[in-house]
């Protein structure tokens, strides 16, 4: 599994054009600068989320609340929102209120040492059920409109949209974070070894629980870039995330070795532009759930190393046969 | 000499507390039930108890094999969309004008597919349990989704199936015992065959059964194998006991399941997930939901409500695993003298 670099990007490349390829002959409207733009402001919700994800899955552990963080932090950002706050004001409530559900799933795994998948499944049951508090489970679009906070999707900075500015610039961050600082060599030694890292004066119990912080504030971005193209903030709000987000985070971790910021975005990219094109095709939102599965599945399987030992094995005894006559 | 009659001695002590260790729960679930009971005497009505009786036994079919795959340190987190993908597909089958028996057998055998596609994956090829089940899952939710066209299919004609869910001994639906056979047997197998001792055993260190000649592959295999099954099942109750197929019907019991099992796990002595166990998470589950609806919750406090079952029952669950390593190991050894 010691392919070089540039062998990586290219696989990437050649995966991308083949996808594009297939889209623009099957779906003419796919290249069109309208729809690029389509794939970005897509890629910057879904993105983040994934961006979230990344550092969870560096430290080998797996958060399955999305659903429930979507929801109460969106309803919380409604909430603010119709009860005439400032939209920043908003923004950050829903941020802190997503941040305190990951300090305490990540919290109870770090430190409580409890199974992720398990409490993570408790923490989205339980936000899921807070989230009806602010309205009592009712739709709140009450000042959407008037507050701005409906124009944050669509404003522009250097003609791209402020969400994939935003989704950039996080990225940025992230990969600095994350592959430019000590920090970041905390996250992966505490995924890789958590024993050795500890005695290595890394504070792994901070480091996973930090993980799942980010990933909430992540999924809460999502959920409020949503809320704000929706125009109005409803609990069933980031249902369907789970999936898309795994799949990217999966595949970009299959194609280039292994878990990273860059891989991530690579994921993320060929996610959106096959979520994008096969909705193009006019295929039905639940068709998106089987084709992030599908793909996640393919990527795992592709690159598990048993069927890359497998394949090896196969070309070994090929160059064998040929060699023998 | 001396030694394995101790380890006898030892043995009885570690079944008698294995027995006993439960009771504090069922106390407690009996108390749950009388108090509920009190608060509301509809709640003991012979109509009543015949319909969280066949509720119950629906997910106790349905999580039968779950918890296994919990028990060998994996996890399933798509057996319920199986569920509802074999109810969906029951449903369109008798839309086409199938019988009853053809929509079971394809059922079944789309359900033991899906089980052997997660197994091979999982078994063969070392994938994550969590990453295949969760994208199996989607897929399968996607299959029903496709299959009912985005809504729920209607059953005109509920068979055999309908008849025997309707049939009751008293207040004891036929389901029940069907249910109550299921893990009956699924019981005898954990206790007392090699295949129980073997998948507890994978839980704490696959490596080393490996080493010790176990074929924790092929174990894997049945064990997903069997939730597939077992959830197939569950869904052509389900399309019975709806009267139609609904796509979305496996969400709801994403929660449930490990809410259940966790909660099984906690009452049980060893702190592990085990068929038993998961029938008491049930029961409880069942009287909670039946209960607190009767008495005007809404369904997101039963959410919460839940979420904090799970939560706790994962603490004690973890603290028992954590704080007692060296009585666990006996327990272990002792069961495969």
């Amino acid at each position: 599994m010691n392919r070089p670099l540039a062998l990586r990007i290219v696989a990437f490349v050649v995966l991308l054009g083949l996808i594009g390829a297939f889209f623009s002959l099957t779906a003419p409207d796919f290249t069109s600068t309208r729809n690029l733009m389509m794939i970005l402001h897509n890629m910057s919700r879904d993105g983040v989320t994934a961006l979230g994800l990344t550092f969870v899955i560096v430290v080998r552990k797996a958060d399955l609340s999305f659903p429930g963080v979507t929801a109460l932090s969106s309803m919380v950002c409604g909430w603010l929102i119709a009860a005439d706050q400032p939209v920043l004001v908003s923004i950050a409530g829903a941020i802190a209120v997503a941040a305190v559900c990951g300090a305490v799933s990540g919290g109870a795994v770090a430190f409580g040492k409890l199974p992720d998948m398990i409490v993570t499944i408790a923490v989205s049951s339980i936000t899921y059920g807070l989230g009806f508090l602010p309205s009592m489970g009712a739709t709140i679009f009450d000042n959407f409109m008037s507050s701005g906070f409906d124009d944050i999707g669509d404003s522009r900075i250097l003609g791209v949209n402020e969400p994939v500015f935003i989704m950039f610039t996080l990225y940025a961050v992230g990969w600095w974070i994350l592959h430019r600082t000590r920090y970041g060599r905390g996250f992966y030694a505490t995924g890789e070894n958590p024993v050795s890292a500890r005695f290595a004066g890394i504070r792994v119990r901070a480091y996973v629980m930090a993980s799942f912080v980010l990933c909430a504030v992540g999924v809460a971005w999502a959920g409020i870039l949503h809320i704000a193209e929706a125009g109005a903030a409803d609990v069933t709000v980031g249902g369907t995330s789970l999936l898309p987000a795994y799949a990217s985070v999966f595949l970009g971790a299959a194609l280039f070795a292994e878990a990273s910021v860059p891989a991530t975005l690579a994921g993320t990219l060929l996610i959106a532009t096959l979520l994008n094109g096969f909705s193009l095709m006019n295929m039905p939102l639940y068709a998106m759930q089987a084709i992030s599965g599908i793909v996640l599945v393919l990527a795992i399987t592709a690159f598990s190393p048993s069927v890359g030992a497998a394949v090896r094995g196969l070309f070994r005894t090929a160059k064998e046969a040929s060699v023998q006559p | 000499m001396s030694s394995s009659e101790a380890i006898k001695r030892m043995d009885f002590g570690v079944r008698w507390r294995e027995w006993t260790a439960p009771l504090g729960f069922v106390t407690f679930l009996i108390a749950f039930a009388v108090a509920l009971a009190l608060l509301n005497p509809a709640f003991t009505s012979g109509a009543n108890i015949n319909s969280m009786l066949r509720t119950a036994s629906i997910s106790a079919i349905m999580f039968m094999g779950a918890t296994w795959v919990f028990a060998s340190g994996k996890i399933d987190v798509g057996f319920f969309q199986i569920a509802a993908v074999t109810d969906v597909l029951v449903a369109v089958l008798l839309q086409q004008g199938f019988g009853w028996p053809v929509a079971c057998c394809a059922a079944l055998s789309v359900g033991v597919l899906i089980g052997l596609f997660n197994g091979v994956l999982i078994a063969y090829l070392g994938l994550e349990s969590l990453i295949v089940t969760l994208s199996v899952g989607g897929i399968a939710m996607a299959a029903a989704m496709a299959m009912g066209h985005g809504t729920s299919v209607t059953i005109y004609d509920n068979g055999f199936v309908g008849q025997f869910l309707a049939f009751s001994f008293g207040y004891v639906p036929a389901v029940a015992l069907l249910a109550g056979g299921l893990y009956l047997l699924a019981w005898g197998v954990q206790e007392h065959m090699l295949l129980g001792h073997y998948f507890y055993a994978m839980a704490d260190n696959e490596r080393a059964v490996v080493e010790a000649g176990v074929p924790s592959k092929r174990i894997t295999l049945i064990l997903f194998t069997i939730s597939g099954a077992a959830a197939s099942l569950a869904g052509v109750l389900l399309a019975a006991n709806l009267q139609s197929g609904q796509p979305q019907i496996g969400n709801s019991y994403f929660l449930d399941s490990l809410t259940a099992i966790l909660l099984g796990a906690m009452a049980s002595k060893r702190k592990k997930a085990s068929v038993p166990g998961t029938l008491l998470g049930i029961l409880f589950l069942v009287f909670l939901l039946n209960g607190t609806t009767q008495l005007g919750w809404f369904d997101w406090q039963q959410q919460i409500a839940k979420g904090c079952l799970l939560f706790l029952s994962t603490i004690i669950v973890a603290r028992g695993s954590l704080r007692r390593p060296v009585r666990r190991a006996v327990t272990h050894s002792s069961r495969n003298v």
